[in-house]
């Protein structure tokens, strides 16, 4: 069913505009005027640092601390030598506790993000398609929490959690997760159910479906995009959060990967186990990376829409 | 149908037909019925784990109150005349006001430069796959990294050093106190980018080549195209953007706390931000914690977000070009 | 070169479970397996009704004194058969999790930090209860009590107790400081008496084309020490405290000696000893450059030594370092001999739920087969005179047990003041000014003095 997934990219943005066509660079314009050429290098200079970064991290996870400081480009291979290569991964994975954190993280995280957009969807349509005054305000009212730091609930939402004997509690943790993630993601599901087209909700509507089938048999697919796109960036945020797990965690079995990962980046400063810290980072990092190359088509579309429309 | 309730976004890019009455009638009030169940449980919990919270730290901001077992005491205002005395507050909340508009204007600027590039440029999707990578990590990595390639050591360099020695200028103290903050500029501005431009790419793929066909036909500059086309045509996402960064900036903690310090330790006060100081006086001291005066900063923080993003949507909206 | 070292060295473990050796400082602790692999001794007091209790430690269980505590819990437990329900939390779990779990019904029984902090953090809010019944625990070593085996100058000093005088800390590693250097490069280095001795040492060291000082500027309270080592000199213990909290901010000017320690410091950041790039560098790299040999000299507190040596092993090179260190001369205008130490120790919660087994493990951990693993793993110091000292350590140890020298904690416990805000607010700005030489003295004292009235005004 392609109709739905190209239906927000191809929906005419204004209705006084000519009608839509695929949107492509100019042909016409290949002039090498010196300013393109140096905004050209410029932008593969910025590119090829990203990639710099990358290599270097995923290179020095198998370093030596000698090599991660005095030969950031090079391959790695003292370790290689004596014939223990994963040595730094095995160090985070077992002596710093990031294999239990790596499953705590992945089922948290996992299951959070599809709370979160369980929840948010049916909230983001009704707020934009139901035509229920109030809707409006009712949305702001919601961005408004995009606009609240973490640091500011943490104490409060503590010594309450606290109360329900949620606290260092994976439940407890969960429960924070999805609602703190909330406002964001009814601001991007509201883009782009607003971007929707009418006519399929309207047909089934003629059909007789009933609103509630019609939101999950027509709305829902349509908006199939976007719910992705707001599960990868849960995904993304929650994989990365590290203040709450702090506060909210202290059993080491309920450790988060952010949260192991800072612990050892304290110790490690003392202990010099600059080897095991970057495989420590590399473990927290990898993953979302992967998940980033197979959907980044994906999330930059749906970033787009979201907050674009 | 759908009489599209939300006029007051930005700027409403749709325009939906407007045909209210086809399918009116006893369907729509089915619909409407739907509204509670849907929109109750995000509510619920949203009110109960974010507005609740952030009301009790507004009260706790007229506290004293270590947090630490103790008894929260009313003291009034005195939280906020205290803080409006301390160097380290006046310091965090320049630096964020720094980090906001300087950092801000940066990554806009780049992120343009970059879509006037981009748009004509072979390999666009796979450099804007590449630019957005920095956001998938987290930012305690990424100050772990600059904090690294930044050492100034003799003879053994970090690596920007080590290649500005290569190319014959001296190297430089990035992370001495006084050069730290500019630092964290630079790095924001890097990080942040990806975003930004991947947001404002999608509004320029959206504007209909024709436009820049014209243009050139016309001769126009990358400059006048810019000006004229580019502009005009994505003013509505630039104000979302702008939105998004303010209230992302306001609350940028991690990265300076690792690159600014030891890691370990809150760095000098000369480089605080808001975001650090709630943290250093609730989570981050090696003295006592302070949870009144931390939820009076973060009152503080929560009212210049308040104000910044009013005050942005307002001028975006007066300035919005109608052709 | 020193990669070069690496490479030939293919098959020395490294990591954290093998060493280098063959140098002739060897890497490795020799007492570790051993100690690990000792049986456990008895337990002297036992609970009698608590069955389980609750630890938050400070350090990771892979740290040396993680080992060291674990196997304490190991044994604590099978023992007693009490369970022992350890979380290893890290440096900051005081104000990440043990200040905010007191407002809840959810405490650790037992936890762990410098007196310091733990005052700061816990005691001020009164988190803690009197651990004085534990000095009268039986370690066991036959009749042997916990007095018995600590000498109160380790804990019977006001930073240790409650507003009530009770006692809330009961330590089990004592942390001093020093002046290290490398023995193999000093062989002849005599512990300099005066502060012009020191100075010539400096001197000397830059005469020899190597930076005289190492240190990593990042860390604000290791910027502090030297002002504040030099001035308790001149002021004796609780001198800087009480002229930190004097409202006028007038008592750094009416007393002498803050100008002139102020002033020998100064001499320090004027006169180029600093290794460059101290001052823009990421703790711990600076003390890293010192163990390279780049610097002669590095004031930090006991953990350098196994910090560094640390360091050497995970750069895997054979050789270590011959650690010596010496105090801070006393200069000779100055009326007190100082010397300074910060004892980290066990607390209990006032809402501990097995108080009792907590307490009985803090005696435990006191026994001689336990905490020798302090020094023998952990290459740190513990309260207890009868147990071996490493190599590295031996001249901090006399130090600390010099009766001639009048006992200070770290910084005069300023760091506390005022819930931290003091000292971030007030001293370190003007502190880190003086020493990169960016103000004199004079500017140090009279910024002090304003700075600290505008503060306490502020304060109210």
């Amino acid at each position: 069913m392609s109709a739905p997934e190209s239906a927000p990219e191809t929906r005419v943005r204004r209705e006084h505009r000519t009608p839509p066509r695929k949107p492509r660079p100019a042909p016409t314009a290949r002039g090498f005027s010196p300013l393109r050429i140096v905004g050209m290098a410029f932008v593969w200079l910025f590119t090829a640092l990203n990639v710099v970064i990358l290599y270097w991290l995923v290179t020095a996870a198998f370093k030596t601390p000698i090599e991660i400081f005095n030969k950031p480009f090079h391959l790695p291979y003292t370790w290689f030598e004596r014939g223990d290569p994963f040595r730094n991964l095995r160090y985070a994975w077992e002596n710093a506790g990031f294999g239990n954190a790596f499953l705590v993280t992945v089922a948290l995280v996992a299951v959070s993000s599809v709370v979160i957009v369980a929840v948010a969807a049916p909230a983001a349509y009704a707020l934009t398609r139901l035509g229920v005054r109030g809707s409006n305000p009712m949305t702001n009212f919601f961005a408004i929490g995009m606009g609240i730091p973490f640091q500011t609930l943490v104490i409060p939402l503590f010594i309450g959690m606290a109360d329900l004997g949620l606290t260092n509690n994976l439940f407890g943790m969960f429960l924070v997760y999805v609602a703190l993630s909330l406002p964001f993601t009814v601001f991007l599901l509201t883009g782009f159910f607003k971007s929707l087209p009418d006519e399929l909700e309207e047909a089934a509507a003629i059909d007789g479906a009933s609103p509630f089938r019609t939101f999950f048999t027509v709305m829902l697919p349509l908006a199939r995009g976007g719910l992705i796109t707001a599960l990868i960036l849960n995904a993304i945020g929650l994989w990365n959060e590290t203040l709450l797990a702090i506060v909210f965690l202290t059993d080491n079995a309920n450790f988060t990967l952010a949260r192991a990962l800072f612990t050892l980046y304290g110790a490690a400063s003392y202990q010099s186990e600059y080897g095991g810290l970057i495989a420590g980072v590399a473990i927290v990092v990898l993953p979302m990376l992967v998940m980033y190359i197979l959907l980044a088509r994906r999330i930059i579309t749906g970033l787009t829409l979201g907050a674009g429309k | 149908m759908a009489a599209s309730p939300q006029t007051s976004r930005p700027a409403p890019v749709t325009s939906p037909e407007a045909d209210v009455t086809s399918a009116a009638g006893a369907h729509l009030v089915r619909k409407k019925r739907l509204f509670w169940p849907f929109l109750l449980p995000a509510i619920g919990l949203y009110v109960l784990f974010m507005v609740v919270p952030t009301v009790a730290t507004v009260v706790l901001g007229f506290t004293s109150w270590q947090g630490a077992g103790d008894t929260p005491e009313f003291n009034g205002v005195g939280n906020f005349t205290e803080l409006f005395a301390s160097d380290a507050f006046l310091y965090s909340f320049l630096n964020t006001l720094l980090y906001i508009f300087v950092a801000g204007v940066g990554t806009f600027l780049l992120a343009f430069l970059f879509t006037m590039v981009l748009r004509e440029m072979r390999g666009g999707k796979l450099v804007r796959a590449i630019l957005f990578f920095p956001n998938i990590v987290a930012p305690v990595a990424l100050g772990m990294f600059f904090s690294i390639i930044m050492i100034y050591r003799p003879n053994r360099q970090g690596l920007v050093n080590y290649l500005l020695e290569s190319i014959g200028v001296d190297a430089v103290k990035f992370l001495a106190p006084e050069n730290v903050t500019w630092v964290v500029i630079g790095c924001l501005i890097w990080a942040s980018a990806g975003f930004y431009i991947t947001i404002l790419m999608a509004a320029v793929d959206r504007i209909p080549p024709y436009l820049y066909e014209d243009a050139d036909i016309a001769g126009a500059t990358p400059w006048q195209k810019f000006r004229n086309v580019t502009l005009p045509l994505t003013w509505d996402v630039i104000g979302v953007a702008g939105v998004l960064w303010t209230i992302g900036a306001i609350k940028i903690f991690e990265l300076v706390f690792v690159l600014a310090g030891p890691g370990t330790y809150s760095p000098p006060i000369e480089s605080w931000t808001l975001g650090l100081y709630v943290f250093d006086r609730s989570f981050g001291t090696a003295g006592s914690p302070e949870y009144g005066m931390a939820c009076a900063a973060a009152v503080m923080m929560i009212a210049l977000v308040s104000v910044l993003v009013v005050a942005l949507r307002r001028l975006m909206r007066r300035e919005t070009i109608q052709f | 070169m020193a990669a070069a070292a690496v490479l030939t060295l293919a098959g020395c473990g490294g990591g954290s479970d093998a060493g280098g050796g063959g140098g002739e400082a060897p890497l490795t602790l020799p007492g570790v397996d051993d100690y690990l692999n000792a049986p456990c001794p008895e337990v002297g007091t036992k609970p009698a009704t608590d069955k389980e209790f609750t630890y938050w430690s400070m350090w990771t269980e892979d740290e040396p004194q993680g080992k060291v505590l674990s196997k304490a819990i190991r044994c604590f437990q099978d023992k007693t058969g009490v369970k022992v329900n350890v979380q290893w939390l890290g440096r900051k779990l005081l104000t990440q999790n043990v200040a905010p779990s007191l407002n809840t019904d959810t405490v650790p029984d037992l936890f762990d930090q410098d007196i310091s902090q733990v005052r700061a953090a816990v005691v001020a809010a009164g988190g803690t209860q009197s651990v004085e019944d534990v000095l009268d625990y039986k370690v066991g070593e036959g009749d042997k009590t916990v007095r018995d085996v600590v000498p109160a100058s380790f804990y019977d000093m006001p930073q240790a107790k409650q507003d009530d005088g009770a006692l809330f800390s009961v330590p089990y590693e004592i942390l001093g400081n020093a002046w290290w250097y490398n023995k193999d490069l000093f062989p002849d280095l005599k512990p300099p008496q005066t502060m012009d001795d020191l100075f010539a040492l400096f001197d000397k060291a830059k005469a020899d084309g190597m930076a005289a000082i190492a240190q990593d500027g990042d860390i604000n309270f290791y910027n502090a020490y030297f002002f504040t080592q030099i001035a308790a000199r001149y002021v004796g213990p609780g001198g800087l405290s009480e002229a930190a909290q004097d409202k006028t901010g007038q008592a750094w000017k009416t007393e002498p000696g803050f100008a002139k320690a102020a002033a020998l410091v100064e001499r320090m950041g004027d006169g180029g000893y600093f290794i460059d790039g101290w001052d823009a560098s990421k703790f711990p790299q600076v003390q890293q450059r010192w163990a390279d040999g780049e610097a002669a000299f590095l004031f930090v507190g006991s953990w350098g030594p196994s910090e560094t040596r640390e360091y050497l092993n995970k750069q895997g090179g054979d050789k270590g370092i011959s650690y010596g260190s010496f105090q801070f001369p006393t200069p000779s205008d100055a009326p007190h001999k100082i010397v300074e130490q910060l004892p980290i120790g066990f607390s209990v919660t006032k809402k501990a739920a097995h108080p009792e087994a907590a307490k009985a493990f803090i005696a435990y951990v006191l026994n001689k087969d336990i905490l020798s693993g302090i020094p023998a793993v952990a290459d740190n110091l513990t309260p207890r005179p009868d147990l071996a000292v490493p190599d590295s350590l031996k001249d901090v140890k006399a130090a600390l047990e010099d009766d001639s020298a009048e006992r200070a904690i770290f910084m005069d416990g300023l760091d506390g003041l005022a819930a931290g805000k003091w000292v971030d607010n007030v001293f370190y700005p003007l502190n880190n000014d003086l020493l990169k030489g960016n103000i004199s003295a004079q500017q140090f004292i009279d910024g002090l003095a304003a700075k600290q009235a505008e503060f306490w005004k502020a304060a109210g």
